[in-house]
């Protein structure tokens, strides 16, 4: 990397800390260090909802979905305009006229203390190895794809986190949020204008996307309804509805953000902007990832673009097979860029021609060609290493940002890359020490201590979740099948959690015992359903409807039979 | 208290909120869709 692009990753670090730490007033009181007492204007509010949704794997992660399988993930978003409405009319004016600092403390006026003790111990078990994991994740590909050490990577994204949400509590949290989008939505920006700019001379941009168009890189919507089948219309609309209202109506580092805002309209109008700006921008990151697989039509591409097994293999007994794969690779690389020239430049002198109807046939099976030499060579990897998580999409955008973006650029998109890692942690950690302060070291360890006494306690929470979260990060990167674990964990836990808000805003009889057996019923049933042969292939989005329904069909028939027999 | 405080409060009184913005969202999301639908038929 330049070293201009070194000091504008440096610069970014410095300005995030300082101006986050500058920006925050009254962090000496426990509202203001929690929720800024409730103060912060809704676009802020909002920009940060968005920021913390949106991690470096989703960034990196998003693109690379966008090259190898084009615009069908941007169905997984399609609940969440529809969530953000409901919880608009019910989660928000709730929780913020019950004046909480955490959505679980509002089952304990709801219903008891263990129910609140246990949703909160929930979510401290799972965020807190997702923090590790949203760390892990852009540290392998940053690392890898820009020489770094590893664990000093991950310190170097860990670290500045760490002391920006100890320092100002969320509101450094927030105003660095809004700064970490303006450069995420700048950098995407960025790499679309070089992607179009980089276009060969014959190639229009409407002619790219027909090219891509014409491999089922475009094709956004699927209207088949298959359980198995990850992203459709439906997995969206509804699995996608109930991992949005789990994810922003019940956990913690969704919902500290918006009862930091002024009213509860301004609460709602913080989440109205993901209901209108979260389709579209990852609509865009999803064409950014297309518009890389066309750069890379035209552009010489590794066969494999993730680095980490290069040498092992290069020195190891099918070093041979490798090369053949390479040689092959060429050969099906050159031809498919040939097919792709000729289908763009016809398309654009002819329209829908016959012709045009032939090169792009010629096409498609030149891409054909391409992706069944690189689908052998992963699977080469995967046998010859014994690494069965690897994987290679993640790589791509990266590696066009490194080798391939101008001199600048190149800075502001790896800064984007710590900000969209930054701004989730962040949030993460602050709602982590939220948690663990409100709902059990004032609740059940020291009630009625001074303010200062439970900032100094927060400060240390955050720092223990901060150096948790980087020990799990340097254990991750080992242990592949970590990371997995994680998500399966995370769906087994947000469906059910969802469906224990469910019986507290929505079931008028529902008593704590029957939120609790709920709770427990839920998460085992979806256990069963994610690791039973005859169900493992449904797809997770459906596990969070799943959660949901189980857990209040027996949250109510549990809370009606104990009050019968106690009446 | 001030119009603008009076009119924050009968908001923060106020159940469902802003319903001509929650079904703004929702024909949004349905142009959305339908041009991203589209965009798949034409480039596809």
């Amino acid at each position: 990397m330049h070293w201009i692009d070194w000091l504008i990753v440096a610069v970014y670090l410095v300005w995030i800390i300082l101006d986050g730490i500058r920006l925050s007033k009254r962090t000496e009181e426990v509202e203001g260090y929690f929720l800024a007492s409730r103060s912060l204007p809704w676009w802020a509010v909002g920009l940060s909802v968005m920021a913390t949704q949106l991690s470096a794997i989703t960034l990196v992660g998003t693109t690379g979905q966008g090259y190898a399988d084009g615009m069908r993930f941007v169905q997984f978003y399609f609940g969440l305009p529809i969530a953000m409405v409901i919880l608009s009319m019910t989660v928000v004016p709730f929780f913020t006229r019950a004046r909480v600092y955490t959505a679980y403390e509002y089952l304990e006026q709801r219903f008891d203390a263990k129910t609140r003790a246990l949703t909160s111990l929930l979510f401290l078990l799972q965020r807190g190895m997702s923090c590790g994991v949203i760390i892990a994740a852009p540290a392998v590909i940053l690392s890898l794809v820009l020489g770094w050490n590893l664990t000093l990577t991950i310190l170097a994204i860990g670290i500045p986190t760490i002391f920006y949400t100890m320092k100002g509590g969320v509101q450094a949290v927030t105003w660095a949020d809004v700064k970490q989008m303006v450069v995420i939505v700048g950098g995407v920006l960025a790499a679309v204008g070089v992607l179009v700019w980089s276009l060969p001379d014959t190639v229009s941009v409407t002619s790219a996307l027909y090219t891509a168009g014409s491999v089922g890189r475009m094709q956004a919507v699927d209207f088949r309804f298959d359980l198995n089948e990850t992203y459709t219309f439906w997995s969206g609309i509804i699995g996608g509805l109930f991992l949005a209202l789990a994810y922003f109506g019940c956990d913690q580092s969704q919902v500290q953000r918006y009862l930091t805002a002024r009213s509860v309209n301004e609460g709602r109008r913080s989440l109205l902007m993901s209901a209108y700006w979260k389709i579209p921008l990852q609509a865009l990151i999803l064409l950014t990832g297309v518009l890389v697989f066309v750069f890379f039509l035209f552009q010489p591409a590794p066969m494999l673009f993730n680095p980490l097994h290069d040498e092992e293999i290069r020195n190891g007994p099918r070093v041979r097979e490798y090369e053949d794969l390479e040689q092959q690779y060429l050969v099906a690389n050159d031809s498919r860029r040939a097919a792709a020239a000729t289908l763009a430049s016809i398309r654009s002198a002819e329209g829908d021609s016959a012709r045009t109807g032939a090169a792009r046939e010629q096409f498609v099976q030149a891409d054909a060609a391409v992706r069944a030499v690189r689908t052998r060579a992963v699977s080469l990897v995967r046998e010859a290493t014994g690494d069965q998580a690897y994987r290679d999409v993640n790589y791509v955008f990266p590696t066009f940002v490194i080798e391939y973006m101008p001199v600048g650029l190149v800075g502001l998109l790896i800064a984007a890359i710590f900000a969209a890692a930054m701004s989730s942690i962040a949030a993460e950690l602050n709602s982590l020490s939220t948690a663990t302060v409100i709902d059990f070291y004032r609740r059940h360890f020291r009630p009625g201590a001074s303010d200062q006494h439970y900032l100094r306690i927060s400060k240390v929470a955050t720092a223990f979740w901060g150096a948790f979260a980087c020990i799990v990060a340097v254990y991750a990167v080992n242990l592949g099948s970590l990371i997995e674990v994680v998500n399966r964990f995370g769906s087994f836990f947000y469906g059910s959690l969802l469906g224990v808000f469910i019986l507290a805003l929505g079931v008028r009889r529902a008593t704590g015992t029957g939120a609790t057996v709920g709770l427990v019923a839920g998460m085992s049933v979806v256990a069963l359903v994610a690791f039973h042969p005859a169900t493992s292939s449904i797809s997770f989005l459906w596990h969070n409807v799943i959660g949901a329904v189980v857990v209040t069909a027996v949250g109510t028939a549990v809370s009606v039979a104990t009050a019968r027999n106690q009446g | 208290m001030a119009p603008t405080g009076t009119r924050a409060a009968a908001a923060d009184r106020d159940l469902i909120g802003p319903v001509r913005s929650y079904i703004r969202v929702l024909i949004i999301e349905v142009l959305v869709i339908a041009g991203l639908y589209w965009a798949g038929r034409y480039f596809g």
